[in-house]
């Protein structure tokens, strides 16, 4: 798809720049406004797990459709380990990411033998079966009854500068899109890897590359346990940016679907894609549709995606950004 | 504890619903066999069909069973349109585009419904569905028993299209090998629009159904998608027939889990099947092709 | 010299003769936030139905005009919090009533103390949201008010033995099931069948049959809406032989009686408020309430709609008597202490009501019938029920 006027086409580097470059400086332009803020971090948040679920979509070919599963275990996983353990919250992060990679190899190692449709849906059934355990294990989770009082970042002090999560929109604005920055800037680097080389052949084609000697599963789980890791972090800080868990909100199936929606949107062949299409989505839903048609927003919402996967299929970036030759 | 009876009953109750669940899903699994297409929209069109119902009897009197032929004539009009608007312009884009525009379409209709007709919870009810039959010691309603021999009738039914007609081997064809079937002479394209038109009168005819038995609203379409793609997996993708034993399965399985453990662990009994088979048999219990 | 001096006194004059009109009756600005989309919607459009009913009915009664903010919060903790960001940081309203479910409210009203505005919530019962001792959270209904009402009844009224609880898995849900549990074995009923099931469920003949084999006597439902119509038109396919079905909330609504017609007949359920339930002293109001819901949206409220209009009632009148000052608005809904459609309505230092108490109703002939608490009731008990095959 070329877009009207669209001679012109940058480097998804320079696309990148761009785009972070304008998220640092917003905040500014909208003079902090806490409310535009707030909606920034839902879009921030989705952005980051669309670019981790495009690590594995986007390089490595595996589609799946059970990404709630990661989330709400970081987010439970986080939220445990802050409250019962006593951990601070930022090594609780940390400790969430680590179980999301372990529970992505225990879930990945029997599901990758199955292809295109079927992996996505053993995904998406590891996930419930994940969400079922948060409702059932009630004295680990608390059961429905959910966790209350998950407690915000320990605040942070740079010179005469405090960021203080709980009260801030701007500091937790800024945390978000530093964790995106982080996920893209992995991602990135994976892709330079011998491991993103891997991946990219995968992708291309299993069997050529079985036949050349790439490890299929070793890169495949590779892929996932990166992808789950930070699906996993982003879902703690999920929860310490909410303060509140249930099995309903952290395991909410959007968290498994609009990510695709925001990765195609964007356009699933860039790194940073994704990213975008979380925030124009997310802006256009709250900022235009909503103004419109205050009950009924999501009609739009509705159409705009099928507008957008007839008439841009490749995403918004598709057609306009240059992918680096590796 | 349990008595012999409960037991005969909480199986007999899991049958039927499994004949529920094959209809719900047999739009569904027919659209993913022929076309690939996974249809997201899928429940919601379902959801349609239970309204149009709904409506023509509270507004004109007129029974479900009269309905059925608009509510199939609404949901196959639905799918057609689908197709013609959006779906032939992205046919040949990877299956996620797909995915996602039946998702937009989805949600488009979710807040369609809720816009015309409230988030209220709509319920057929009709006296002569509800009498209860007895046997012994167990029950069952006419409704039940009737929805359950419609659910029958539709698979074959739709099994009896695909292998007698023109029109059903014309589709067969393409679905194995469209650029033969292309070369044969047949229109590929008139074939995968008619075939989602016949995917979206197979929604729609389960919408009464559902109507009656359970309730519409406009939530209700998402997890009858989740529901239908469990199935059509466990039956085997392809498998039409397979769907009636595979919604047994999976309905006495549920069921019994209730009675002789504990409801906590139905859902989970349906996933750890689910898994189960995807894991062991990816082709499902009674995969084959068409 | 002097006339010009004269001319500027006249000004002056003039326009502080449309600063004090203005003055006078300035519009209140309130907030309101609720699900209308997303899993929630139903409940919460039938919530801002009823806040605009109390807005409307408000500047009318007062002369002053009411400036409402409605947030759609779709339904998502994070666009609850967005709500008060809203509402509350760029709108700057007085108060925020609506929100619905603990995972919604749970959040919003954090954001809410945060800007330390006065925060009104009907749809959330979870007892740990008033544990945080925030000052500006208040609420009409809580979960205690319900479980009590249903194990009084079960105990006094029914003097049942056995008791089977059927309990959606959700977080209220889940809560009234224990609650009420605990509160029936402490008088020495028994309570055989204690079952979670999820929601969603479309069978539930398993688990009424298990109430059977039990020997259970009152059937008790802690669900919702699409749970009370598959139990109910289960348990009639059964012939299940309980002497007593009765649900938690959201029944015997208008839009259950309408739905399930005969099949409604004789069920038990609680409520804050059904149409006719209101105490003697407060039929007035609900009247006035009921006709101006119809006259706007053409169909009969919801306990919902009615919880919407009173919650947003008493916050704009305590904006309107306090001057809008956050602490001024708080100290008067403190100090509140009104009989209402619902009840006696005064809040405790949590912001938890102190006289609530739920009404046990028997739907008969499409009406409610209040059986419990006894002060409040309108008719005696039909116990047993007729049996399901003559509904």
């Amino acid at each position: 798809m070329r877009w009207p006027g669209s001679g012109l086409r940058v480097t998804e580097g320079t696309a990148a720049a761009l785009f972070f470059g304008a998220l640092a400086l917003l905040p500014l332009a909208l003079s902090f406004n806490p409310y535009y803020l707030s909606i920034l971090v839902a879009a921030l948040v989705l952005g980051s797990v669309a670019v981790s679920w495009n690590v594995l979509a986007g390089l490595c070919g595996q589609v799946s459709f059970g990404h709630a599963g990661f989330f709400g275990l970081g987010a439970y996983a986080s939220a445990i380990l802050a409250m019962r353990a006593g951990w601070s919250p930022w090594l609780a992060m940390a400790g969430a990411g680590v179980a999301g990679v372990a529970v992505s190899l225990l879930i990945g190692l029997p599901s990758f033998k199955l292809r295109g449709p079927y992996f996505a849906l053993a995904i998406l059934g590891f996930a419930e079966v994940l969400k079922l355990l948060a409702l059932n294990l009630d004295s680990l989770t608390g059961g429905s009854q959910g966790i209350f009082g998950v407690p915000p970042p320990t605040a942070l002090r740079l010179g005469g500068l405090t960021a203080d999560f709980e009260a801030s929109r701007t500091a937790n604005y800024y945390l978000a899109g530093l964790l995106l920055l982080l996920v893209w800037g992995a991602a990135v680097l994976l892709r330079r890897s011998r491991a993103g080389v891997a991946m990219a052949t995968v992708h291309a084609d299993e069997e050529a590359a079985a036949g050349i000697g790439v490890p299929v599963l070793r890169t495949k789980a590779t892929a996932l346990a990166v992808s789950a890791f930070f699906t996993a972090l982003l879902g703690a800080f999920y929860a310490h940016y909410v303060h509140y868990l249930d099995p309903d909100s952290a395991f909410d199936g959007a968290w498994s679907i609009m990510p695709i929606v925001a990765a195609l949107f964007g356009g699933m062949s860039t790194l940073v894609g994704p990213a975008v299409g979380a925030l124009v989505i997310t802006g256009l839903d709250e900022f235009l549709f909503k103004r419109l048609f205050e009950s009924g927003h999501q009609l739009f919402f509705g159409l705009l995606l099928a507008a957008v996967i007839v008439w841009a299929p490749s995403g918004l970036l598709g057609g306009r950004v240059r992918r680096p030759t590796t | 504890m349990i008595s012999g009876s409960s037991i005969v009953q909480s199986l007999l109750s899991g049958l039927l619903e499994g004949g529920n669940y094959a209809l719900y899903s047999l739009g569904l699994a027919f659209v993913f066999g022929i076309l690939r297409i996974i249809n997201l929209a899928h429940g919601e069109v379902v959801v349609l069909g239970g309204y149009v119902a709904y409506w023509t009897l509270v507004r004109y009197g007129v029974g479900p069973v009269l309905s059925m032929p608009l509510a199939a004539a609404a949901g196959g009009a639905l799918g057609w349109l689908t197709y013609r608007l959006f779906l032939r312009r992205v046919r040949e884009a990877p299956e996620l585009n797909t995915l996602i525009l039946t998702f937009g379409v989805g949600i488009f209709l979710t807040n369609l419904f809720l816009q015309l007709w409230t988030g209220d919870l709509r319920s057929i009810e009709v006296d002569w569905l509800q009498r209860p039959l007895t046997l012994g010691p167990i029950r069952a309603s006419v409704g039940e028993l009737a929805a359950f021999g419609f659910s029958v009738a539709a698979v074959l039914g739709l099994q009896a299209f695909l292998h007698r007609t023109r029109a059903g081997k014309a589709i067969r064809v393409t679905a194995i090998d469209r650029d033969s079937a292309a070369l044969a002479g047949i229109d590929v394209e008139r074939v995968d629009r008619g075939a989602f038109a016949i995917g979206g009168l197979l929604a729609g005819i389960a919408g009464p159904v559902l109507g009656i038995l359970a309730n519409v609203s406009p939530g209700v379409g998402g997890p009858l998608t989740v529901k239908a793609f469990i199935l059509t997996v466990l039956a085997g993708v392809g498998s039409i027939s397979g769907l009636i034993a595979a919604g047994m399965i999976l309905g006495v399985g549920e069921a019994l889990t209730v009675t002789f453990f504990s409801s906590s662990y139905r859902e989970l009994f349906g996933f750890t099947l689910f898994l189960g088979i995807l894991l062991a048999r990816p082709s499902g219990l009674f995969g084959r092709r068409i | 010299m002097i006339a010009r001096k004269t001319w500027r006194l006249v000004l002056a004059a003039g326009l502080a003769a449309a600063w004090t009109q203005a003055g006078a009756a300035p519009a209140i600005k309130l907030g309101a936030h609720a699900p209308e989309t997303g899993s929630l919607a139903k409940h919460g459009q039938e919530q801002v139905k009823g806040i605009r009913v109390a807005a409307e009915e408000f500047s009318k009664r007062t002369g002053i005009a009411v400036d409402l903010k409605v947030y759609d919060d779709e339904s998502q903790p994070q666009k609850a919090v967005a709500a008060v960001e809203k509402l509350a940081g760029i709108e700057k309203v007085a108060g925020i009533v609506g929100g619905y479910g603990s995972n919604l409210v749970g959040p919003a009203s954090e954001a809410a103390e945060r800007y330390d505005t006065p925060y009104m919530t009907t749809g959330a019962v979870d007892t740990k949201l008033s544990a945080r001792h925030f000052k500006n959270f208040f609420r009409l209904n809580y979960m205690p008010g319900y479980a009590a009402a249903q194990a009084n009844t079960i105990r006094e009224l029914f003097q049942a033995k056995k008791v089977a609880i059927l309990f959606n898995s959700q977080s209220a849900t889940t809560e009234i099931a224990e609650a009420v549990k605990g509160q029936l074995a402490a008088g020495g009923v028994q309570v055989p069948v204690f079952e979670k099931f999820e929601k969603g469920t479309t069978n539930y003949k398993p688990l009424l049959l298990k109430a059977r084999d039990a020997g259970c006597e009152v059937l008790l439902v802690e669900g919702y809406f699409p749970d009370y119509v598959g139990t109910i038109k289960d348990a009639k396919i059964l012939a299940l032989p309980v002497k007593a079905y009765v649900g938690a909330w959201g029944i015997g609504t208008p839009e259950f009686i309408r739905e399930l017609g005969p099949m409604s007949e004789f069920v038990y359920g609680t409520s804050i408020w059904e149409m006719g339930t209101a105490p003697k002293a407060a039929r007035a109001e609900e009247a006035r309430f009921v006709e101006a819901y119809r006259a706007r949206f053409k169909e009969d409220p919801s306990y919902i709609a009615m919880l919407g209009y009173l919650s947003a009632e008493y916050m704009l009148d305590a904006i309107a008597k306090g001057g809008g000052a956050a602490a001024r608005t708080r100290d008067l809904l403190r100090a509140m202490d009104a009989v209402t459609p619902i009840g006696r309505v005064a809040f405790d230092e949590k912001g938890d009501p102190r006289h609530f108490t739920a009404v046990l109703f028997q739907t008969r002939a499409g009406k409610q019938v209040v059986v419990y608490p006894r002060d409040r009731a309108g008719g005696e008990a039909k116990y047993p029920a007729v049996p399901w095959s003559t509904r």
